[in-house]
């Protein structure tokens, strides 16, 4: 296997009005290509911060962020926007879609920004729609879509141009928790039939148990990391471990 | 790239558009009319010139009138004796000039404006004194009855017996309570001759109660390169009158109309600032509201030219269509100020508008386009 995406020593300061807090704290890890990673910890540890670095949306403060092997430090802006556009895909907790865009427009808006051509756009949406069970949807603005609905679209999205690395930021957060298990056994089979890297932040512990390797955040460095295996009654076990040790 | 996007953002808040179009729309119209308006004088002040070429106007002046404000004037007043005096002078040629009373017999709506129509007592014989190069295109060229007039094509307007159609040679008008018959119908002329109705000089000093006066006496010299010496003579004879010749009315008409084009260029400044500046204001507050759209966009894989791009077209969306509404509304005014207008100017000075448009559509998003260039990736995900 391939790592994907890797950190080293990375470090993320914040600098507020003189104050400084700091948000990761040298953090390594290396993700392998095909895998579902979670990040978990209590919140205000540092999970978020670390995931817009993964993302090429956010630049450490220090150590190094390698995306295929590439530092993401050296890319300029532009670069790292077309990282983001074709090789990434990120997937909010607040859904983010356009609001003026219909459901297809906001999966079809990834593609045009990623230079796809339309009548390949017009095959990957339709695809993109049924995979995420909206097809009947596409004419309907994201107002008038259920949060799930409006997560599934979000996903498609992300999907759409077929990154190499899909990021989550609690993609379940705003969802309740039978809408929140749809999600996440669409991302896992993402995964799983399609070979894609996820990587999802998440403080449930559900949610977590989706995940071949769970991550534990606290105070900005990892302090823990369990590989996940066989059938969700082991996942529940850990899952309570993991509870514990976040106390 | 984003075009559709741009559209859409601005159909989510259509009232705002609309009023933001409206006041460029406003703006824009404003500009046509004063394009017109300069243009107009322009026109008019070059042809009232050529027709002054190788002639003095004698005037009695009232100080402090500006020649070319009031000219010819009609307050000047100099008795016939004196005048018949000063046709016999040294070196003019008294076929060619005249004894002439001007009255103003209809003020203008426009402003600044010579009078709409003014009636032009002149010796019968000697009308091309006045006229100068300007021809009569229709009918007689000569006031050969006591009631006979030449009109210019403003007065024809005015005197016609439907709106928007001229009187016709043969048609009987009254002026100042008298009846008249059209005889003669000028050809397309500047403002001060368009306006003119030519009527023998005695019929004039009886209808208009100016018996033993007239305003000013036209004199052309009997040589080429004459002039300047009549003027000696006459200035030297007479110190009470003044004498404005083409040159003096050169320059005042060359001074007022610097003057002119200064206010109005001040003001079509203005216009287009407060253009650029209301659609400014309209997309900065646009940029304010969707930063975190602007984020999400930045986050999925728009470059900084993509957002660019989105919000000039935006901006620019705004201004052309305000500039396409204008002609109509430009149209319309004029109809309802006017009553008139000079269409294919309009269609023109709308064609260099559209120009304006883009600049101004273009400078006018520069500041928004900025501030949404700025917006980072990350502002897509705060939620408070
Ligand atoms: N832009 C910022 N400016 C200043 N401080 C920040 C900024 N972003 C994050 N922080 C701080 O960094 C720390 C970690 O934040 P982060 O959002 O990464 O935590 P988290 O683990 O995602 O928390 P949660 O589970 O609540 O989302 C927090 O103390 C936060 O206040
Ligand atoms: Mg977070």
């Amino acid at each position: 296997m391939s790592t994907i995406i890797e950190t080293r020593n990375v470090h993320r300061v914040f600098g507020l009005n003189g104050m400084t807090v700091e948000a990761v704290r040298g953090i390594s890890l290396a993700v392998q290509a095909g895998e579902f990673v979670a990040i978990v910890g209590p919140s205000g540890s540092g999970k978020s911060s670390l995931l817009h670095m993964l993302g090429a949306m956010d630049r450490a403060s220090q150590g190094e962020v390698l995306f295929e092997g590439q530092d993401l430090a050296r890319l300029g802006d532009g670069q790292r926007t077309d990282l983001r556009a074709s090789k990434i895909g990120f997937v909010f907790q607040t859904f983010n879609l356009m609001p003026t865009l219909n459901v297809y427009e906001n999966i079809e808006i990834a593609m045009r920004l990623g230079g796809v051509p339309r009548r390949e756009r017009r095959q990957r949406t339709g695809d993109l729609l049924a995979k995420v069970g909206l097809t009947q949807r596409a004419r309907h603005l994201p107002r008038h879509l259920s949060g799930g609905e409006r997560q599934r679209v979000a996903i498609a999205r992300a999907l759409a141009n077929r990154p190499r690395l899909l990021l989550a930021d609690e993609p379940t957060g705003n969802l309740d928790s039978r809408t929140g298990t749809g999600i996440l056994e669409l991302l896992r089979a993402v995964c799983s039939q399609d070979g894609q890297t996820v990587i999802i932040v998440t403080h449930d512990f559900r949610a977590a148990s989706y995940a071949d390797r769970v991550l534990v955040l606290r105070d900005g460095r990892i302090r823990g990391e369990t590989r996940l295996q066989g059938d969700l009654d082991t996942h529940q076990v850990l899952g309570q471990l993991l509870e514990l040790e976040l106390g | 790239m984003l075009i559709d996007i741009a559209f859409k953002n601005l159909w989510q808040r259509r009232l705002r558009t609309i009023l933001t179009i409206l006041g460029i729309v406003v703006a824009v119209q404003l500009y046509l009319s004063i394009g017109s308006i300069m243009r107009w004088y322009d026109e008019d002040l070059q042809g009232r010139l050529l027709a002054f070429g190788g002639k003095v106007y004698v005037q009695r002046l009232v100080s402090g009138d500006l020649i070319s404000e009031d000219f010819p004037s009609s307050s000047s007043s100099i008795d016939t004796e004196m005048a018949q005096e000063l046709l016999g002078g040294e070196g003019v040629d008294p076929q060619t000039s005249s004894l002439a009373l001007f009255v103003t017999v209809e003020r203008s709506l426009r402003p600044f404006s010579p009078p709409l129509v003014i009636a032009v007592g002149i010796q019968p014989g000697h009308e091309g004194a006045f006229l100068g190069t300007f021809a009569v295109s229709d009918g007689a060229a000569v006031l050969r009855g006591e009631r006979d007039v030449i009109l210019g094509r403003d007065a024809a307007l005015h005197y016609g017996s439907r709106e928007g159609e001229m009187a016709t040679v043969g048609e009987t008008i009254v002026i100042a309570g008298e009846t008249f018959t059209v005889i003669g119908l000028l050809e397309p002329t500047p403002t001060l001759f368009a306006s003119a109705v030519l009527l023998p000089l005695e019929t004039a000093q009886r209808v208009f109660d100016r018996q033993g006066t007239v305003s000013a006496v036209i004199l052309t010299a009997r040589e080429v390169g004459g002039v300047a010496a009549m003027r000696t003579w006459v200035e030297t004879t007479y110190p009470a009158l003044s004498v404005t010749g083409q040159e003096e009315l050169a320059q005042n008409v060359e001074e007022m109309y610097a003057n002119m084009r200064l206010f109005f260029n001040a003001i079509n400044t203005t216009i287009i600032l407060v253009a650029i500046v209301v659609i400014m204001i309209v997309m900065v507050v646009a940029v304010m509201e969707r930063r975190r759209e602007i984020g999400t966009l930045r986050a999925i894989g728009a470059r900084k030219r993509v957002i660019l791009g989105m919000i000039v077209t935006e901006s620019l969306i705004i201004s052309l269509i305000g500039v396409i509404l204008a002609l109509p509304a430009s149209i319309g005014m004029n109809q309802l100020a006017w009553g008139s207008f000079y269409p294919s100017e309009i269609l023109l000075e709308w064609l260099r508008s559209f120009g304006i448009a883009i600049a101004i559509g273009v400078l006018a998003s520069l500041l928004p386009a900025l501030q949404a260039m700025r917006v980072d990736p990350l502002e897509s995900l705060r939620y408070e």
